[in-house]
């Protein structure tokens, strides 16, 4: 029994941050931001580590059921969590305001994601959406003095009040038919031969729906690219660079763990997803002059290069949307390394206007900046090239042979966009002075990079160990 | 046979290293880039000193690739990078490294982001070695694709285009071509899984796949090749350059395009491929014919050199389409020679532009007051035109014969082109010879004598290569 709640330390350690960091905030005189960062990464670490002992064991496997799979994405979640809390700690130092409660909505929405992605019953994501969903409303409120902030709060609630009552709507529909809201009991309710029923169908749909919003696929993308241009800079990079990931897996995991017998019926609703969010992704960053909203809408496109990855539900593909997604996670951390960088007279640039002739006076950061977007649109030998190549070998192994122009196409679209950038930088004169950079961003995009080099010798260290996990998802 | 030493591995990381080298080294407050420069000239040194040796043990008899080095890089989907060469490529390889040695002759002087512009043709030198000792398909569309972004900066940066979006679109151009390429390789996996690039000319395919595969195939090398409707970006991007390094640099995309014909072209070519040649035979004669007329009446001598460059590569591609073996071999010989002069003579011409420029001289009778500079300079020309002074001579004569030989009014067309553009050449050395009153060049104008000291090896290179293309091979 005791065993039990042994398994349960890596939610403890999460949720531990919370009354000794607010112990520290009511007792402590000399509190800097760095103070709560150090207690974020303890916990993080802690947890990190009792994931990886208790990998596959489950305090309450009714609820929750931590696998190899699981595992693998939360100690990518972690890492990068840590990484960002980090650099985040650096901005605040810069701005000199205090961290708390980005670190308290911060450590909390790691805990969310953390038990999202071991649910095993509709009864958990019933929760956890809504309660992400409000934690990215208070966070988007989050020492931001913008003022399109207010409206922007007012719709970001009202969509996401909506997808969480449809969300709410397909797991009432299952519980009505069912009784039954468990992941197994559902598969084996669907897997069983029988013509489908209209019900079945909606509730897939209004339970797609829900993660689709929170995903930020397009049509239902603006939320996020809204948020990420209006909400602070660490809050930015923990959106970009964790949801997409997170989202995933859960996508991966109720595709191949539950709604597998209606793979004929999923098929073409993520490709339409994908489709859509290519085209909006692509096109709309080709217009965008702030450096945040053009990556937002990057994020947007590379969500539907995932959704291709996905849509054959075979084992090589999923690990194809797999090194496709580390990747975009590596390469959009070091975009969001480098935008702590870019700051004149003590305010963060955004336009891409704003860093003209960077290159001049911040070299690396340029030549960075360089790389993780050369590196998201594929080209060879950067690593985003590995990511390209799996999923589209997947597409011409389906022949799927429209997807792979449309893909080809979409690239050259995006590409369009960030050369954009890099002529700003590289080619044009130089147009502000800039600040100090501090050594952390340095460290970090080096120890980006290296990762980026090893991955990139030996993809086998990213995707081996990675296919035998993900192997075990059907 | 296997490459005992991992020597083409090797070629193609050295580069690498001396870009680390160059990124770390110190800057002189007086000389800024002076250490990256000389740190790129070491690396090229070692470099062509490793490609002889790769010459010494090549077996030239053998028409496959040699020095097999494979490395398995993905299992899933399963691709091994593999390089291997033969005596043509390695002589492209070492032309390439000559070229940008010649290059580098030109750009000693510059103090504006030296280390970058270092960083760049380091870069570019790697991927450019690999793509030409690629040898199975995904290393050639890896190097392929990877050569256009050092190649971009290079230009972008250094190549004082004055219409910047002209650079980025020609990016985006060749960017699509390679995509192109991708789709095609990506099919060729998909039906036979990853093949050497020896085996390619021989696999069957359906009619629709056949079309769909070559036809990819094509457009991705065409698009490096300035032959109408694919010319108006390069020959955008080259007739703005005024740094002999980025010209130079943007001038050898084309033969990626020609080596890439000539890797995949298979013999005979099938049916729905001699359509294709048939087409782009004919557009590349019309091309060829009004590239060198409008080099004639043009004056500016930078697009001068572009008209001669854009010419032979034509030629080369119409002799690379014949598929015959020893057409082949004399393209290869032909364009070892063809690449030293136009780098050389590119070097030359920039520095009397330059001097036009930043200290106001009349260039109309420059050479009659710089007498190494008018040496070199009508020693280049006059072997460019085709005189023996250099391989152009006897293997232009060969690869002429043989397209001759196969349509005689193409071949008439082709050969009033090349004399136009010889022309063209001889007219802009009459101009620079021409004593003129007006020209205030004097002796201190004229190229340092270590300069001077490289360009008298690199002819005494073209006059040996006119002896025996291959005479600095000692056999073991």
């Amino acid at each position: 029994m005791l065993q039990n709640w042994l398994f349960l330390l890596p939610e403890t350690f999460l949720l531990t941050f919370l009354p000794v960091a607010a112990l520290v905030n009511r007792y402590r005189a000399d509190k800097t931001p760095k103070t709560f960062f150090t207690l974020s990464k303890y916990c993080l670490i802690a947890a990190m580590i009792s994931t990886i002992v208790f990998y596959n064991q489950s305090p309450l496997p009714k609820l929750w059921q931590n696998t190899a799979f699981t595992a693998l994405f939360k100690i990518v979640i972690y890492l990068v969590g840590l990484a960002w809390f980090y650099l985040s700690s650096k901005w605040f130092l810069a701005k000199n305001k205090m961290s708390l409660v980005f670190y308290v909505y911060a450590m909390l929405a790691v805990l969310g994601m953390d038990l999202l992605l071991s649910a095993a019953t509709f009864a958990l994501p019933a929760v956890i959406v809504p309660f992400l969903c409000f934690l990215i409303w208070r966070m988007l409120h989050l020492m931001t003095d913008e003022e399109d902030v207010a409206e922007v709060s007012r719709l970001y609630a009202f969509w996401s009040c909506f997808f969480c009552l449809l969300l709410w709507g397909g797991i009432f529909l299952f519980w009505n038919q069912l009784h039954d809201l468990s992941f197994e009991g559902i598969k084996a309710f669907l897997s069983r031969p029988h013509v489908i029923a209209l019900w079945e169908y909606a509730a897939v749909t209004l339970i797609m729906a829900a993660l689709l919003f929170m995903m930020a696929a397009a049509p239902f993308h603006s939320w996020l690219v809204d948020v990420i241009t209006l909400a602070v800079l660490p809050v930015g990079g923990l959106l970009t660079v964790l949801l997409p990931f997170v989202c995933l897996a859960c996508l991966i995991s109720l595709m191949c763990g539950v709604f597998l017998s209606l793979a004929d019926f999923m098929q073409p609703v993520l490709l339409f997803f994908g489709v859509v969010s290519l085209i909006v992704g692509a096109l709309s960053a080709n217009g965008e002059t702030n450096l945040r909203r053009l990556f937002a809408f990057s994020t947007v496109y590379n969500l539907g290069f995932m959704l291709f990855g996905i849509v054959s539900f075979k084992t090589v593909a999923l690990l194809g949307a797999f090194a496709y997604t580390v990747i975009y996670v590596l390469s959009m951390a070091g975009i969001y390394t480098v935008f702590l960088g870019l700051k004149s007279r003590g305010n963060y640039l955004v336009c891409v206007d704003d860093i003209g002739g960077l290159s001049e006076v911040k070299p690396y950061l340029s030549a960075a900046l360089l790389i993780f977007m050369f590196s998201l649109i594929g080209v060879p030998p950067f690593l985003g090239f590995v990511g390209r190549l799996s999923v589209i070998n997947n597409l011409i192994v389906d022949e799927r042979w429209l997807h792979v122009v449309l893909l080809m196409l979409s690239l050259l679209f995006m590409a369009n966009a960030y050369l954009q950038v890099i002529r700003k930088i590289y080619f044009s004169p130089l147009k502000n002075s800039f600040d100090r950079t501090d050594k952390a961003i340095y460290i970090c995009l080096f120890i980006n990079l290296i990762l980026v080099v090893i991955s990139l010798l030996n993809p086998g260290y990213l995707l081996h160990d990675a296919e035998l996990v993900l192997s075990g998802a059907f | 046979m296997n490459s005992p030493l991992a020597l083409l591995s090797l070629i193609v990381a050295l580069p690498l290293f001396g870009v680390f080298f160059a990124l770390t080294s110190k800057d002189d407050a007086d000389k800024p880039g002076r250490n990256a420069f000389n740190v790129c000239v070491f690396t090229l040194l070692a470099n062509i000193v490793l490609i002889w040796r790769i010459f010494m043990i090549l077996d030239e008899e053998s028409g496959s690739l040699q020095l097999i080095e494979r490395f398995r890089w993905l299992a899933n989907p399963e691709i091994n990078i593999m390089f291997g060469v033969d005596t043509f490529s390695l002589l492209l390889i070492l032309a390439v490294h000559l070229s940008v040695l010649a290059g580098l002759a030109g750009v000693r002087r510059n103090i504006v982001k030296q280390k970058s512009l270092m960083v760049f043709t380091l870069l570019f030198l790697s991927m450019a070695t690999g793509f030409f000792v690629a040898a199975d398909i995904f290393s050639f569309y890896i190097f392929f694709e990877a050569m256009l972004i050092p190649l971009f900066m290079i230009v972008g940066i250094f190549g004082e285009v004055k219409k910047q979006g002209t650079v980025y679109r020609f990016f985006l151009y060749n960017f699509l071509g390679a995509i192109i390429l991708f789709s095609a390789v990506m099919l060729i996996y998909h039906m036979h899984g990853s093949v050497t690039l020896e085996e390619i000319a021989g696999l069957k395919w359906t009619r629709r796949l056949d079309v769909y595969i070559w036809g990819a195939v094509f457009l991705a090398f065409l698009s490096r090749i300035p032959v109408w409707p694919f010319h108006f970006w390069i020959s955008s991007v080259c007739a703005g350059l005024r740094n002999p390094l980025a010209f130079i640099v943007t001038a050898l995309l084309p033969l990626t395009g020609i080596y890439g014909f000539i890797r995949f072209l298979p013999e005979p070519v099938p049916f729905p491929l001699n359509v294709f040649v048939d087409w782009i035979s004919i557009i590349g004669i019309v091309t060829m014919l009004f590239i060198a007329l409008i080099g004639f009446i043009n004056k500016d001598s930078q697009y001068k050199i572009f008209s001669y460059i854009t010419v032979y590569y034509i030629l080369y591609l119409l002799g690379a389409f014949s598929g015959d073996e020893m057409v082949l071999l004399n393209i290869g010989f032909s364009l070892f020679s063809f690449m030293l002069i136009f780098s050389s003579l590119e070097t030359l011409l920039t520095h009397i532009l330059r001097k036009e420029e930043q200290e106001d001289i009349r260039s109309s009778g420059f050479l009659c007051k710089t007498k190494r500079l008018s040496f070199a300079c009508s020693y280049l020309t006059i072997a460019a035109v085709g005189m023996p002074l250099s391989a152009i001579f006897i293997n232009n004569f060969f690869i002429l014969s043989k397209l001759l030989a196969s349509n005689v009014k193409m071949g008439m067309v082709l050969i009033f082109s090349l004399v136009m553009v010889g022309c063209t050449l001889l007219q802009e050395l009459f101009r620079l010879k021409t004593d003129n009153p007006a020209c205030r060049a004097d002796r201190n104008d004229d190229i340092s004598f270590p300069v001077f000291a490289f360009f008298i090896f690199i002819m005494f290179i073209l006059l040996m290569s006119f002896i025996n293309p291959l005479w600095f091979v000692i056999d073991e």
